[in-house]
């Protein structure tokens, strides 16, 4: 088994029941597909829309990041270890 | 036989308040067609109006409120306004954008513009309604924070229905980063428009307006409004936009590293995720609202129902007020947040520079700059929020240390030492964003006409191109990459473009956020909602050739009043440190580089290189030859 972190900002937060970070526990070889489709169970399909477009691709309004470095669709599929810390967002535009 | 006029309304109201008399002019056709209207008219007006070295409260200072083609109608996110004036805080340029509903209620009424001059003997306000304008007593008013002055005057006439941009008792004690409000929490604040108003003894501008907004081509501006409204509701980020409005950034700017925290020496604050947007939106959201035919509704309300903030409510904080009383102040009590944001609406003040200025004191009382002598026997402290609520209110009075520091941290400085740990560009005090990672954001804080500030040239997506990269490459030509927001690369191009289309967007009278070029309106949007709403069938590049005249003269108003390249300079803690904490740790703006790209800027705006001022040759090709003889 491995813990890992997740954080969830601005809508992604909002579709995950307004929590902001949760502790997971997941057996170990765990991606984040397999972590993506947890959460898409426990936090239901309008989170997985999104995350994940019609064409099986990461959305331009959404930001996947691990240990402070963005992924996509294509590095989904890395084995995650204990520690690591996954953040669901969109992107960030400054100003206000 | 007057000019019919669609889209703009074709009137100037001038106010003197000293010989009391209201005239009503025509709008002159050279201004309409070379500056297009609200913030482009007005700086034109103010430059010839406010001449070299005048005092910006002196009675002939001119306060200049204005409307554009576009205010009013059914345009989406057209209810803005600009307030124009000689800044008290810098001694430059000043203009305030202003959102909410006082702006197509005075194009309703049948103007443009209002230009104020003069000073009246006691406290008074303007009333409009529609055709006639008469200057009222405020002495029972005087003294009244923003909400009683609202409800008073709609007493008054009554009529709940009316619109009123007036001062609190901070405009009325000249405090030189007081605001205009109007509609309870819209603000017009930046550079201080509220003391110039104070100074003329005018409290309010309250108007009735019940005209309609013509257009010339109906059918032709209902499609192009249409069109306009699609492409923001499709934008990708619209659902961000009308859930969180601006509130969204905090979290994702302590994510990435560019909060500014405790007076901007660091950058991530350990307290943020108290002060996230969803955190509010969670505990404290009663509802959302939108200004004058928005389809977004960016803005929310909210209420604190229990603890020492209990009572507090109100529209806002944006993320600018979150981080001014928050991380900047090492804050991490929203509801003291909250609150801080609240009583600046009420006493009329900009929740920026007050924000920034205490944080200033903060830094100076923790290193002893500041001794408990000056500030009231008080030892401020980071975090201290009764502290610094109490400082808002002496701020507003100029009670105690108040006084001084009601002059902003720039000038307060200069009296009392700690003028290395004030970050500000030419007087101003600067926005909530370490632009040291921000490389585009750096340069555009830098050479802003009006000083450190961040809507005179935004290019919002900086950190995040990848959305908007077909854009970016088709309207200005540059390719980006994930990093783009750390490179010096392509930004004096960048700029030049979003400075240009800024001018246009805020002298149309649409929204920065919506029409903040990009993100989601384009160019042709513009052009489309300007031609058929006025039958004037200017090109894109026409109109961007405006743009570019309006920043000129911008730049031509700093110019005589003796800016030059020094002065384009980031402040000394942004250019000398890198960033120490977060994500963004390490970067920092390398002069040698900064100086690069800004000679690359001037060489693209066809200013010398060595001065920073618009050649002859660029002023001539601009029409702007008067300002070239008294620069």
């Amino acid at each position: 088994m491995i813990r890992i972190t997740v954080k969830y900002y601005s809508v992604f937060c909002v579709a995950a029941g307004f929590c902001r970070e949760e502790e997971l526990e997941m057996d170990g070889g765990c991606t984040l597909w397999g972590v993506i489709n947890m959460l898409a169970g426990k936090h239901g399909e309008n989170f997985r829309q999104k995350l994940i477009d019609k064409t099986g691709n990461l959305p331009v309004t959404a930001w996947v990041m691990v240990n402070g470095r963005r992924v996509d669709t294509a590095q989904f599929d890395q084995v995650l270890k204990s520690g690591d810390v996954v953040i669901f967002t969109t992107p960030l535009l400054v100003g206000g | 036989m007057s000019k019919r006029w669609f889209g703009w309304a074709g009137k100037i109201l001038e106010v003197d308040l000293s010989s009391k008399t209201i005239i009503k002019r025509d709008l002159p056709e050279n201004l309409a067609y070379g500056f297009l209207g609200q913030a482009g008219i007005n700086a034109r007006i103010l430059y010839d109006l406010a001449g070299r070295g005048m005092n910006p409260l002196d009675p002939a200072a001119p306060l200049i409120f204005g409307v554009g083609p576009l205010g009013g109608t059914m345009a989406p996110c057209s209810g803005r306004f600009t307030v124009t004036f000689k800044s008290p805080l810098t001694g430059i340029f000043g203009d305030s954008n202003c959102g909410g509903h006082w702006g197509p209620e005075l194009k309703m009424a049948g103007y443009d513009h209002i230009v104020i001059t003069g000073r009246a003997e006691h406290p008074v306000y303007l009333w409009i309604d529609d055709d006639r304008a008469e200057i009222r007593d405020a002495r029972h008013i005087w003294g009244k924070n923003t909400w009683e002055t609202d409800a008073a005057i709609k007493q008054e006439t009554a009529d709940n229905t009316i619109q009123v941009a007036c001062i609190g008792p901070a405009g009325e004690n000249l405090v030189r980063y007081a605001a205009i409000i109007c509609n309870l929490a819209r603000a017009a604040a930046r550079c201080g428009p509220g003391a110039v108003m104070g100074s003329k003894n005018l409290k309010a501008v309250a108007v009735r307006g019940n005209r309609g907004v013509e257009v010339a081509r109906p059918a032709e501006f209902r499609e192009a409004v249409e069109t306009a409204v699609e492409a923001i509701k499709k934008d990708p980020l619209y659902e961000v936009a009308s859930t969180f409005g601006t509130t969204a950034i905090t979290g994702l700017a302590q994510m990435l590293g560019f909060l500014p925290t405790r007076n901007f020496q660091q950058s991530t604050f350990e307290g943020a995720e108290k002060l996230r947007g969803e955190v509010m939106l969670e505990k404290y959201v009663t509802g959302h609202k939108g200004c004058y035919n928005c389809p977004v509704s960016c803005s929310r309300y909210c209420r604190v129902d229990h603890g020492p903030y209990a009572g507090t409510m109100g529209e806002g904080p944006e993320y600018e007020s979150t981080a001014a009383f928050g991380s900047k102040c090492g804050n991490d009590n929203l509801e003291a947040v909250l609150h801080a944001n609240m009583i600046c609406n009420q006493l009329g003040l900009d929740t920026i520079s007050t924000g920034n200025t205490i944080a200033w004191a903060m830094e100076c009382s923790e290193k002893q700059i500041l001794t408990p002598a000056i500030l009231d026997g008080v030892r401020l402290h980071w975090g201290d929020h009764r502290a610094m609520i109490e400082l808002v209110r002496k701020i507003a009075f100029r009670e105690g240390a108040g006084d001084v520091l009601a002059e902003g941290a720039p000038k307060a400085s200069r009296k009392l030492g700690g003028s290395d740990l004030v970050v500000q560009s030419k007087g101003m005090d600067y926005p909530a964003v370490d632009v040291r990672g921000t490389k585009g954001m750096a340069l555009s804080f830098a050479v802003s006409p009006r000083g450190g500030d961040h809507l005179k040239g935004l290019p919002m997506y900086e950190v995040a191109p990848d959305i908007y990269a077909r854009d970016i490459r088709e309207q200005i030509g540059i390719e980006t990459t994930p990093d783009y927001w750390l490179r010096y690369e392509t930004k004096a191009r960048l700029m030049y473009w979003h400075e240009n289309w800024h001018c246009v967007v805020d002298s149309l009278g649409i929204c920065k956020l919506e029409g903040i070029a990009l993100k989601p309106l384009l160019p042709a949007h513009f052009r489309m909602l300007l031609a058929s709403a006025t039958g004037w069938d200017i090109s894109v590049e026409d109109l961007e050739r405006i743009g570019e005249r309006i920043w000129n003269l911008e730049r031509m108003f700093g110019v005589r009043e003796g800016i030059r390249r020094e002065d384009d300079m980031p402040p000394p803690r942004l250019l000398n440190d890198p960033i120490t904490t977060g994500p963004a740790r390490g970067h920092g703006i390398r002069r040698e580089k900064f100086v690069r790209i800004l000679e690359e800027y001037y060489l693209l705006r066809g200013w010398d290189p060595e001065t920073g001022i618009p050649s002859e040759a660029k002023l001539r090709e601009l029409g702007l030859e008067a300002a070239e003889e008294t620069k």
